[in-house]
């Protein structure tokens, strides 16, 4: 029986020497997908050791700058741009004069102005009411928000008797002006330029420089009481806010001609003024639209021609930076990002003179009326490019520590924790208390800022240390000493910046104002002390394409069997005539596949063995093992099939003489293409086949194509419960190559056996006339329709698969996607090919003759083809163990992993609520009680006068309790509201642990059966020990305050909510 | 053991596109063992279907095959095959030699599959010396000429020693000095080794030189006539 198989490949060479092809490329995509396996092993952890060499060694800050995040010895990114004041001149002349002190630059962060400027006229003259309407976008490279506004005015003669207030008109001179909120700092001119060059940075003019000893502060006296102090500044001269505003001016459809012009006005007057007038239809007269960057080079532009009006007027400063007040949750891929932070938002008083009530840093104004906001005129001096600072520029850090960028923040989650893909760089906004903020961008003196801000001005000092310039022992040593004598001579804390390194941490901007949370921001946050920073990524992938590539090469093998089966099909039934039992055919087409399986085998465990011997790897003998039966295991199950479908041959096919291939009719046959269009047709289930097998790896690979293009190779997804990273590489697009030179294989054994199948007709064909070229074309386009219909199936599939794992529709790479379309039409046409020359030779005089003939031209050829496939695989090992190696080394050598690090805990808020009042009552809580889904989502409930403790469930160690007073009677001696009465209640914190705990009593909220919430009115500390902030208990202490709360007199069934970040759910307290 | 070969009231149907086609309609006939039989009738008069049935490659649509005593149309594919490998030895009319194979692997490739009690090779040998193509055991079928591959189609037929030979129009594709050789071997072999013969024919003069003469039309056995030379 071997013999018989064996002469039956020899002696059909062409087709042996397909089948060797696809054997070859069997054993070497199995290989292959083994080594990615081996490579990947489901993890890979990469460990990063890089630090940063930061601009100064030391950085000095007031007293209680710390934040929570600092327990950690962490540092959000620019923490710096967050501080406001807090250190004396005196405090840092005492430091520059220190010996060890080479440099120390301190800054002062004033506060927040803008940058207003004139950028156009508007020219309207046509008598009439005229609305301006402002739509400004701000763009923070996630979401962009819309602030729309509107405004009247009229042209003509007539004028309101006084302000125009009851008319809903005001004055409007025309001129439209834009700009954005700029922070102002002050800085040492002469330590600024030691530490970062500022003075290099200065774009050299005639109207540019950077300061001298002349550039003073100098107040101009309005009248007795008011004065504007002219500070000189030299200014950025890059926007880091995209934002952009929109004027339109549109005419009213209200009668404006003279003489009835008053008449109009009184009729706009009695109907509502601006209320009407804002009902009013217009027509739109003109257009202008600004960015944020235009206003900045108009007045970028205005300085260097001396011709800057910000000096013209005052500015006033009304706002103080102010840090984002973190809190530390549990992370929601703890192996990618050990940190996890969420923002606690600001929420601000109702009588605040700014228009939102939550924000997402604490709302920091010099007072609040305009009498206690500084008054400024800015004398521009000169214009900075902060991209020329001589500052380390690591375009992959970006510099976090540094004053003069905008700190770097990547939305890599939506509110769902789905991964966003690519991961979106968050741009600063317009807005001194949002998310990310922008840098200081206009520089005054430190005299400047010293005498706007009075007594403490300075925010932060960075030191730069004598002797120091590398991290070592020695200079860590000195680093200490010297911070320590600031210390003990200003009583000031220190932070040792040297030798801190990159440490992504992840934060949950929750929604505010209502909306929507953002969702998860990835930022390079800075972790002090010579720590090594961990970055862990898992990556995925090799499954799916090890999955495609085994498919296809199943299909393969079964198409091929089937192929075999139907081409030797009337050999069969003449074998079954001569006595042969079917099961013995099975038993043949089994060995068969037998043999060319172990040969598969055989073949990928020679190329492993040298890869693995070459590369002294190790590896299991039960993966070797597994190796060697996938490729049995391949070809048995592909023969399953044929195998069962061969016992149904009848014998008396053997009788049939030159059978004409049954058919039926779907098309009109009367071109080439409605033969072909039937043929596939009535040969639908080979086809399928075929299409099948390049429609699977067109679907990977227009999926990879994808990422590639949209995403920049990779694709970030969760799977089973990790963050994970899907990078595509040449790996994958060479193994989605094998898996499609095996479909063009299977193609190009179909279209080939349906050929042989059609001998006679296309040697009728030929004798009735028909040219080699039509039959030539005719074969290319079966299988190029072929590869048609696996492309659209596969760029449906891979549409699908987008739209599942991406979320979207990728509407702006649809067109290259679709482009891809070419590749599996070709892989079809290339099928084809070989097919086509048999058909062209076939000639009219073997129309009945069928059979095998094997020229000696065909041998020749296909020993050439032969010969060129072998090239080509040789190439393609060459290439796997060009690419597969290094990352085998790789994962070899990354496979220690670092001690696990303690992470960050906490709860998530999606959305921060507001004040009561405009809160809706929440239908849910209307139920017969109120309290009812506190009650269930309570972590615990207890009533006033009792106790909460937290304790370790094992060993009943207490860690903290809350004591809820009974007495809830306030002695106070003012009155609450009309009809309201005070609710006062004593609470006590006690700390047993040398942790800090999070208390912040202010957050809790009473609420009444009705649902209605209320806000602490105030809060009264009685005694306090280790208590900072009103917001922790830092190590062991106790902390005793009385809240108080105003509610309705009528209420009497209450019960305070204390949300407690660190619990699993609220305690629920009762309150008579 | 009675070779005999009985048909009782066989009828094939075949169907397509919803039309019964009768390929054969109450063929009642009874093969004695040793004769030589030839089959006779147009094309379609279905002489080839019955040989099929009776060469057990097909199954009758109603009626009955007996083999001796043995009913032969209700046996598994199994058994059938075993029965076909035993008793009947097939040649075709386009030889239907395995192309892959050499004269003597043809030869050889019914037993292929079997375990036998004598020399395969010997067997096979000595039966295509028989048929005087001793020198071209090794050869393949694309290099032997018509008679010489429906030779070695013979010798393949009788390797395993069949009690009957069925034979489809066994010199239709060769010229008629081939064919006449041929039909002279097959003769002889009726003779010699005491097989059965039967033959489909085109050829009138050809038939007529059969113990049993069979015409058919139209699925009928319209005429059966025992040769008066040979009774």
């Amino acid at each position: 029986m071997l013999k018989f198989i064996w002469n039956s490949w020899w002696r059909n060479k062409e087709k042996f020497i397909l089948v060797l092809v696809g054997v070859l490329i069997l054993s070497i995509g199995l290989s292959y997908l083994v080594g990615i396996t081996q490579a990947n092993n489901g993890t890979i952890v990469d460990e990063l050791q890089k630090r940063w060499k930061s601009s100064y060694d030391i950085v000095v800050r007031p007293q209680g700058s710390r934040s929570v995040t600092e327990d950690l010895n962490l540092l959000e990114p620019n923490y710096l741009s967050g501080l406001s004041g807090g250190i004396t001149m005196e405090q840092y002349e005492k430091i520059r004069k220190m010996d060890s002190i080479e440099i120390a630059a301190p800054i002062a962060m004033i506060g927040f102005t803008n940058n207003d400027v004139k950028l156009d006229q508007v020219n309207v003259t046509i008598p009439g009411v005229y609305r301006l309407k402002m739509t400004e976008m701000n763009n923070n490279g996630v979401i962009k928000e819309i602030d729309e506004g509107d405004f009247y005015f009229t042209v003509g003669k007539w004028k309101p008797s006084d302000s125009g207030k009851e008319y809903g008109t005001a004055e409007f001179d025309g001129s439209l002006s834009y700009g954005s909120y700029l922070l102002l700092a002050g800085v040492d001119p002469e330590e600024e330029a030691k530490l970062v060059g500022l003075d290099k940075a200065i774009i050299k003019s005639e109207n540019s420089r950077y300061f001298i000893k002349g550039d003073t502060a100098e107040e101009i006296s309005l009248d007795a009481t008011i004065k504007d102090t002219s500070i000189p500044v030299i200014m950025s001269k890059k926007e880091y806010a995209d934002s952009r505003i929109s004027f339109v001016v549109e005419k009213l459809d209200i009668p404006f001609q003279s003489g009835e012009q008053q008449k109009s006005m009184e009729n706009v007057r009695n109907n509502g003024g601006l209320e009407f007038l804002k009902k009013q239809k217009g027509i739109v007269v003109e257009k202008r639209t600004f960015t944020t960057s235009q206003a900045q080079k108009k007045v970028v532009e205005q300085i260097m021609n001396n011709q800057s009006t910000l000096d013209d007027h005052s500015k006033f400063v009304a706002l103080k930076p102010s840090p984002v007040d973190y809190r530390p949750i549990d992370s929601p891929f703890k192996d990618r990002w050990t940190f996890s932070y969420e923002i606690t938002p600001f929420t601000l008083p109702e009588d605040s003179l700014i228009k939102v009530d939550q924000a997402y840093r604490h709302v920091n104004m010099f007072g609040d009326d305009f009498n206690s906001w500084l008054r400024l005129r800015v004398d521009p001096v000169g214009i900075f490019d902060p991209t020329k600072i001589k500052i380390s520029k690591d375009p992959l850090t970006e510099l976090p520590m540094e004053t003069y960028f905008p700190a770097k923040a990547q939305l890599v989650m939506d509110a769902d924790e789905t991964p966003v893909n690519p991961p979106r760089t968050m741009k600063p906004e317009n807005n001194p208390y949002g998310f990310l903020t922008k840098p200081p961008t206009m520089l005054t003196t430190l005299d400047a800022a010293a005498k706007l801000l009075g007594d403490k001005p300075i925010a932060s000092i960075r030191i730069k240390v004598k002797g120091v310039n590398q991290l070592n022992k020695e200079s860590e040593k000195l680093l200490k000493q010297v911070a320590k004598e600031i210390e003990k001579e200003t009583g000031l804390i220190t932070d040792i910046t040297l030798g801190s390194s990159p440490q992504p941490a992840l934060t949950h901007v929750p929604g505010i104002e209502k909306k929507k949370s953002i969702g998860w921001v990835e930022q390079p946050w800075i972790k002090l002390g010579s720590s090594i920073s961990i970055f862990k990524e898992t990556k995925v992938g090799a499954s799916s394409f090890i999955i495609t590539v085994l498919l296809v090469a199943i299909v393969y093998v079964f198409s091929s069997n089937l192929i075999m089966m139907y081409a030797r099909k009337k050999e069969y039934a003449v074998l079954l005539s001569l006595g042969w039992r079917p099961n013995q055919l099975s038993k043949l087409l089994f060995i068969e596949s037998t043999i060319l399986g172990s040969i598969v085998s055989i073949i990928s465990w020679l190329i492993l063995g040298y890869i693995y011997l070459s590369n002294d790897i190790d590896t299991s003998t039960g993966r070797i093992l597994l190796i060697g039966v996938f490729g049995l295991f391949i070809y048995w199950i592909g023969t399953l099939v044929p195998a069962m479908l061969v016992r149904n041959i009848q014998p008396y096919e053997s009788m049939k003489a030159g059978e004409i291939s049954k058919g039926k009719r779907y098309f009109k046959s009367q071109t080439p293409i409605g033969i072909s269009n039937n043929y596939m047709l009535t040969r639908w289930k080979r086809s399928v086949l075929s299409i099948l097998s390049i429609a699977l790896p067109s679907t990977m690979l227009i999926f990879f194509i994808f990422v590639t293009f949209r995403l920049k190779g990779v694709m970030y997804a969760t799977w089973l419960g990790q963050y994970v990273a899907l990078e595509v590489g040449p790996m994958h697009y060479l193994a989605m190559g094998i898996a499609m030179a095996i479909a063009i294989l299977t193609t190009l054994e179909i279209i080939w056996q349906n050929v042989v199948e059609r001998q006679p007709e296309f040697a009728v064909l030929k004798a009735l006339g028909w040219r080699d070229e039509t039959i030539r074309r005719m074969i290319l386009f079966e299988g190029g329709m072929n590869g048609l219909i696996a492309g659209i199936i596969g760029l449906l599939l891979a549409l699908l698969t987008i739209i599942k794992v991406y979320g979207q529709f990728p509407t702006n790479e649809f067109f290259i996607l679709l482009a891809t379309i070419i590749i599996p039409i070709l892989a079809g046409g290339i099928g084809a090919v070989i097919p086509s020359i048999k058909a062209v030779k076939i000639q009219p005089y073997q129309g009945l003759g069928g059979g095998y003939n094997n020229s000696r031209r065909a041998e020749k050829r296909f020993k050439y083809v032969f010969a060129m496939g072998g090239a080509c695989l040789f190439a393609g090992i060459i290439l796997l163990l060009g690419s597969a190696i290094p990352v085998t080394i790789n994962s070899a050598n990354t496979s220690e992993t670092a001690d696990p690090v303690q992470g960050t805990k906490g709860k998530v808020i999606e959305v921060y609520k507001t004040s009561p009042s405009k809160e809706k009552p929440d239908k849910k809580n209307n139920n017969v009680t109120g309290f009812s889904a506190y009650y269930d989502s309570a972590y615990e409930r207890i009533t006033a006068g009792e106790q909460f403790s937290m304790k370790n469930d094992f060993t009943d160690e207490i860690y903290f309790t809350i004591d809820i007073g009974k007495d809830l009677s306030s002695k106070r001696e003012d009155k609450p509201k009309e009809g309201y009465k005070f609710i006062s209640v004593p609470f006590t914190f006690t700390n047993y642990e040398e942790v800090t705990w999070l208390m912040k009593p202010y957050t809790f909220q009473l609420i009444d059966s009705k649902g209605n919430k209320y806000n602490a009115k105030d809060w009264k500390v009685i005694e306090k020990e280790n208590w900072r902030g009103l917001t922790q208990l830092v190590g062991k202490g106790k902390a005793s305050l009385i809240t108080t709360y105003e509610v309705p007199e009528q209420t009497d069934n209450l019960i305070l909510v204390l949300s407690y970040t660190n619990l699993p759910g609220d305690i629920v307290v009762d309150i008579k | 053991m009675d070779f005999s070969i009985e048909c009782k009231n066989l009828n094939k149907i075949f169907l397509g596109d919803g039309v019964e086609t009768y390929a054969l309609k109450n063929v009642n006939v009874t093969f004695n063992q040793g004769e030589f039989i030839s089959i006779v009738g147009s094309s379609g008069s279905g002489k080839s279907t019955l040989l099929s049935l009776l060469g057990t490659l097909d199954i009758p649509s109603q009626g009955e095959i007996y083999f001796g005593d043995q009913k032969i149309n209700q046996l598994k594919s199994r058994k059938l095959a075993d029965f076909r490998f035993e008793h009947i030895g097939f040649i075709f009319q386009q030889f239907h030699l395995l192309p892959t194979l050499t004269a003597l692997e043809n030869v050889m490739s019914p037993l292929m599959a079997r375990k036998v009690q004598y020399n395969k090779k010997e067997r096979a040998e000595s039966l295509l010396k028989q048929m005087g193509l001793k020198d071209k055991c090794n050869a393949l079928p694309s290099q032997l000429s018509g008679g010489q591959q429906q030779r070695v189609a013979i010798a393949r037929a009788l390797v395993h020693e069949p009690s009957w030979l069925l034979a489809d129009e066994p010199t239709g594709n060769l010229d008629t000095e081939t064919g006449e050789t041929i039909f002279q071997l097959l003769q002889k072999l009726n003779k010699e080794k005491e097989c059965g013969v039967i033959i489909v024919t085109h050829d009138p003069l050809l038939a007529e030189r059969a113990d049993l003469q069979i015409e058919m039309k139209d699925g009928e056995i319209i005429r059966e006539h025992r040769s008066v030379r040979n009774a």
